[in-house]
C-alpha cells in the first residue's frame, strides 16, 4: 500500500531524512515513533505529497508520488499534529469541501458524516464555525474529513493529541476497523503504550535514520516498547559521542 | 519587560525585509536589498506625485504670506491618508493578532501590550503621513519663503501630527473591533457597509479639495480670510506645520489630549475585545451535508467563504467593484452631463471609447482581489496541499474569483460609460472587450505577483492583505499596464482610426493575458508547489 524507498529529504544541507525505506501492506497498522525533530513530520509530509525530497521515490498502491502526486491523494488522507483548518468555514462546510474535492456522491457522504460525526460526538457542532473549535474538536473535524472520502491510506502525525479519552478511545477502534476492512494506517506518536497496543508494526527513528523496523513482536522481544525505545536511544548517543 | 515586547514588536514589523515570508530563512545580502529596494521605489513613487502637487501650489502660496495655508492644504490629506492606512494596521495589530491569547498568558500587564502595539501603529501611521509631508517640506525647502522655521519645525511637526493620526486610527479600529465582536455572521454585510464608508469618506474629502483648491485659486485673499476665521483648526495645523512656536504648542496640546482620551477609552475595553469572539455564537440549527458541487466550483466556494470572513479583504478587494457599480449608475443619471462635458474637449469625440475604457479599467484596476490571495493560506496552505488538487487548479479558484467579483459590474459600467458616451457598435464592442480583457490581466497580474512574493507567516490577516509587497506592486502593476495601453492606443489611434487602436489594444492585451496565463500555468504552479 504504501512503499517508502531510500527517501531522502535535506533542509539547508542537513539531512531530515536519510535513506529511509519502509514498506506498509493492506490491513496493517504502522507505528513511527522517534524523538522530537527526528523526521517522523518530514517523512509523512513526503508520503502525502504536501513536500517534495531530494532522494528516492515513495509509491502508494504501487504510484509514484512524484510521478502522479493527484492519483496517490486520492487513495489517502492526511492528519497533521496541529490541524491549522480553514476557521472561516463551519464544520460542516469544511466537511462538504471535501467531499467536493474527493466527488464523493451526496448519499455516502450524508451516511458517512453522521456515522463518524455520532462515533466522535461532533455531530451536533458542526453548524458552529471552525473558529470556535477547541483543539480537540478540530483534531476530530481533521479525522472525520479524513475518513469522509474513505481513503485506502491514513496518514496521521501524533492523532491522539487533544481528544478526550472517550475520542481516543473511539479513534483506536476506527484505526482497527479501517485496517480489517483492507486499508492501511502510518501513523507516528509519542505515546509508547498506545502504540504497543495498536500498531502490528513498529519503525523506529534517529536523526533522520531508521534504527530499528518490522513486528511488534520482532522490535520489542521481550523487553517493553519503551524499554527498547530508550535502549536505543542510548546506544545511539554513545555512539555519537563516540564519534 | 518592556524592551523584549518593544523588540518582538519591531522583529514582527521588520520581519518581511529580514526573512523570507516563505521558508523564514535570513534573506541573503542581495535579495534583501532587492526587496529594500521595491519598496522605496514604490514609496518614491508616491512621494513623487506628491511631490509636484505641492510644487503646484508653493510658490503662488508663499509669494503671497500664506505659507501656512500651504501646510495646511498638504497637512489634512496628510491626516486623512495616515487615519485610513493606520486604521487598517491598528484593527489587525491591536484587536485581531494571532498571539493574542500567548501574550495574554505572559506575566504581561495587559496595558502594556496595548501601549506597545499602539507604538507599532504610530509608526505606520506616521510613516504613511511622511509619504505626503516629506515631499510637502522638500518642496518648501526648495521653493518657499521661510524655509529654516519650517526646518525647525520638520520634527515636532510630523511628530504631533503622527500622534492625531494614532489617536484617529486607534479610535477607527477599536471601532470596527466593537461592531465585529457583534456582527456575527453579518461580517460580510459590515464589510460592505466599510466599503461605503470608506467611498464616501474618500470621495467627500476629495470633492471637498477640489472645490476648496478651485475657490482659493480664484479668491486666495478672500480664502486664507475665511479660513482663518472659521476654520481655526486647519489654520492651527497650517501655522503649526510651518513652524510657528505657539501653534506647536497648541497642536502638542490638542495631539496628546486626543491620545490621552482614546488609551483611556481602549484600556478599559482591550482586553474584552481582544479575548471576546461574539461572532462565533452558537448555531441553533444542525448542519445538513450541501448539494455536491463540482472541484472547480467547490474551491471557488472556498475563496468566496475566505473573502466573506476578512473583512480588510473585502474591503481591499472589493472596493473596485463598489465604485464600477456607482460609476454604472453615475453614467445612467449623469449621461447628459458626461456627453457635455466629452464636447469640451477639442477631438474629445471619437477618443470616448478609449476614454471611457481608460475610465473603467482604472476602476477595474484598484480590485486587488487576486494578490494576497496566496499570502492569506497562511498556516492552512498545507491542507490544499494534501488533497487531490493541482496547483493550477487552486491558482485558478483564485483567479476565478477576481473575475466572477470583478467582471460583471466592469462590464455593465462599461455598458453604462459607453451608452452615456453616445459609442458606435463596433467602437463599443471592441472597448467592451478592452475592458473584459484588463480585467483578466489584472487579475493574472496579481495572481503572478502574489505567488512570487506570498507572505505566509502572518500574524493577523490585515499584514497579508496591506502590507505585504504583492499588493502593493499589483496596484503599481496595474496603473502601468493601463497607462502603457493608453499610449498604444495614442500612437496607434493616428494610422489606424480610434477603433482600429482599440482593436490593437484588444491584441496586446489578449497577448498578455495569454502569456501570464502560460506563466501561470506552469512556473506559477511550480512556485505555488514549492511554497
Amino acid at each position: 500500500m504504501l512503499d517508502i524507498r531510500h527517501l531522502t529529504k535535506v533542509y539547508g544541507g542537513k539531512k531530515a531524512v536519510d535513506d529511509l525505506s519502509l514498506h506498509i501492506r493492506p490491513g496493517e497498522i504502522y507505528g513511527f515513533i522517534g524523538h522530537n525533530g527526528a523526521g517522523k513530520t518530514t517523512t509523512l509530509k513526503s508520503c502525502c505529497g504536501i513536500l517534495r525530497f531530494d532522494g528516492g521515490d515513495i509509491l502508494v498502491d504501487g504510484v509514484s508520488i512524484r510521478a502522479d502526486p493527484i492519483a496517490c491523494k486520492r487513495r489517502l488522507a492526511y492528519i497533521p499534529d496541529n490541524p491549522d483548518l480553514y476557521e472561516y468555514m463551519t464544520g460542516m462546510q469544511y466537511l462538504d469541501f471535501v467531499a467536493d474535492v474527493f466527488g464523493v456522491p451526496a448519499a455516502e457522504r450524508a451516511g458517512r458524516i453522521r456515522r463518524y460525526g455520532d462515533a466522535f460526538e461532533l455531530t451536533d457542532d458542526l453548524a458552529q464555525p471552525v473558529s470556535a473549535y477547541s483543539h480537540g474538536m478540530k483534531q476530530k473535524l481533521a479525522i472525520l474529513s479524513a475518513l469522509v472520502h474513505a481513503p485506502r491510506l491514513l496518514l496521521m502525525d501524533e492523532p491522539f493529541v487533544g481528544l478526550d479519552p472517550r475520542a481516543a478511545h473511539q479513534l483506536k477502534v476506527l484505526m482497527r476497523q479501517f485496517c480489517e476492512g483492507g486499508g492501511a494506517i502510518f501513523f507516528s506518536t509519542h505515546v509508547l503504550e498506545v502504540a504497543e497496543k495498536l500498531c502490528d508494526k513498529v519503525a523506529i527513528i534517529r536523526g533522520g535514520r531508521l534504527v530499528r523496523a518490522g513486528a511488534m513482536d520482532e522490535v520489542r522481544g521481550d523487553d517493553s516498547l519503551e524499554e527498547v525505545f530508550l535502549e536505543l536511544e542510548g546506544e545511539q548517543g554513545d555512539a555519537e559521542s563516540a564519534t | 519587560m518592556l524592551k523584549a515586547l518593544l523588540k518582538k514588536q519591531w522583529l514582527e514589523m521588520t520581519t518581511s525585509f529580514r526573512r523570507s515570508s516563505v521558508t523564514g530563512r535570513a534573506r541573503s545580502g542581495w535579495r534583501a536589498w532587492a526587496f529594500l529596494a521595491m519598496a522605496g521605489a514604490a514609496v518614491l513613487l508616491v512621494m513623487g506625485s506628491v511631490g509636484l502637487l505641492a510644487a503646484l501650489l508653493c510658490q503662488p502660496l508663499s509669494a503671497a504670506g500664506l505659507d501656512w495655508l500651504y501646510f495646511a492644504l498638504m497637512a489634512a490629506p496628510a491626516l486623512l491618508a495616515g487615519v485610513m492606512g493606520g486604521g487598517f494596521a491598528a484593527y489587525g495589530m491591536l484587536y485581531c493578532a494571532r498571539d493574542n491569547e500567548q501574550l495574554l498568558a505572559l506575566p504581561i500587564p495587559p496595558g502594556l501590550i496595548l501601549a506597545v502595539r499602539m507604538g507599532a501603529v504610530w509608526l505606520l501611521g506616521t510613516g504613511y503621513l511622511a509619504v505626503v509631508l516629506a515631499p510637502a517640506y522638500a518642496v518648501y525647502f526648495a521653493l518657499g519663503a521661510r524655509p529654516l522655521r519650517a526646518a525647525l519645525a520638520l520634527l515636532p511637526a510630523t511628530v504631533l501630527l503622527g500622534c492625531l493620526v494614532l489617536a484617529g486610527s486607534c479610535l477607527a479600529g477599536w471601532l470596527a473591533a466593537a461592531v465585529g465582536s457583534r456582527a456575527g455572521r453579518c461580517k460580510a454585510l459590515l464589510s460592505l457597509f466599510y466599503i461605503v464608508l470608506i467611498l464616501a469618506y474618500g470621495f467627500g474629502s476629495g470633492f471637498a479639495v477640489q472645490q476648496g483648491l478651485t475657490w482659493l485659486l480664484t479668491h486666495l485673499d478672500e480664502a486664507a480670510a475665511a479660513l482663518r476665521a472659521d476654520a481655526g483648526a486647519v489654520y492651527l495645523l497650517g501655522r503649526a506645520a510651518a513652524g510657528e512656536w505657539p501653534a506647536l504648542g497648541l497642536l502638542a496640546a490638542a495631539g496628546l489630549g486626543a491620545l490621552g482620551a482614546v488609551w483611556l477609552t481602549l484600556r478599559r475595553s482591550s482586553l474584552r475585545l481582544m479575548t471576546t469572539r461574539r461572532g462565533a455564537a452558537r448555531a441553533a440549527k444542525a448542519a445538513r451535508p450541501a448539494r455536491p458541487r463540482s472541484l472547480r466550483a467547490a474551491l471557488l466556494c472556498r475563496e468566496l467563504r475566505h473573502l466573506a470572513s476578512c473583512t480588510s479583504y473585502m474591503v481591499n478587494g472589493l472596493l473596485g467593484s463598489v465604485l464600477l457599480l456607482a460609476a454604472a449608475v453615475g453614467a445612467v443619471w449623469q449621461a447628459r452631463l458626461l456627453r457635455g462635458a466629452l464636447a469640451l474637449l477639442p477631438g474629445a469625440g471619437a477618443a470616448a471609447p478609449a476614454l471611457g475604457c481608460a475610465a473603467v479599467c482604472s476602476l477595474v484596476s484598484m480590485n486587488l482581489l487576486t494578490p494576497p490571495s496566496v499570502s492569506l493560506e497562511g498556516r492552512a496552505l498545507w491542507l490544499i496541499r494534501s488533497l487531490p488538487v493541482t496547483p493550477w487548479q487552486a491558482l485558478r479558484a483564485k483567479l476565478d474569483l477576481h473575475l466572477a467579483l470583478t467582471l460583471p459590474p466592469a462590464l455593465l459600467a462599461a455598458l453604462c460609460v459607453l451608452g452615456a458616451l453616445g459609442c458606435g457598435p463596433l467602437a463599443g464592442a471592441l472597448a467592451l472587450g478592452c475592458v473584459g480583457l484588463y480585467t483578466l490581466l489584472a487579475g493574472a497580474l496579481g495572481l503572478a505577483l502574489g505567488v512570487r512574493l506570498p507572505n505566509l507567516r502572518w500574524t493577523n490577516e490585515t499584514a497579508a492583505v496591506k502590507q505585504s509587497a504583492a499588493p502593493v506592486l499589483a496596484l503599481f502593476a496595474n496603473w502601468g499596464a493601463l497607462a502603457l495601453l493608453w499610449g498604444l492606443w495614442w500612437l496607434a489611434q493616428g494610422p489606424l482610426g480610434g477603433a482600429g487602436a482599440l482593436g490593437l489594444c484588444c491584441a496586446a492585451l489578449a497577448a498578455g493575458c495569454c502569456a501570464l496565463l502560460g506563466y501561470l500555468r506552469r512556473g506559477g504552479s511550480r512556485a505555488f508547489a514549492r511554497l
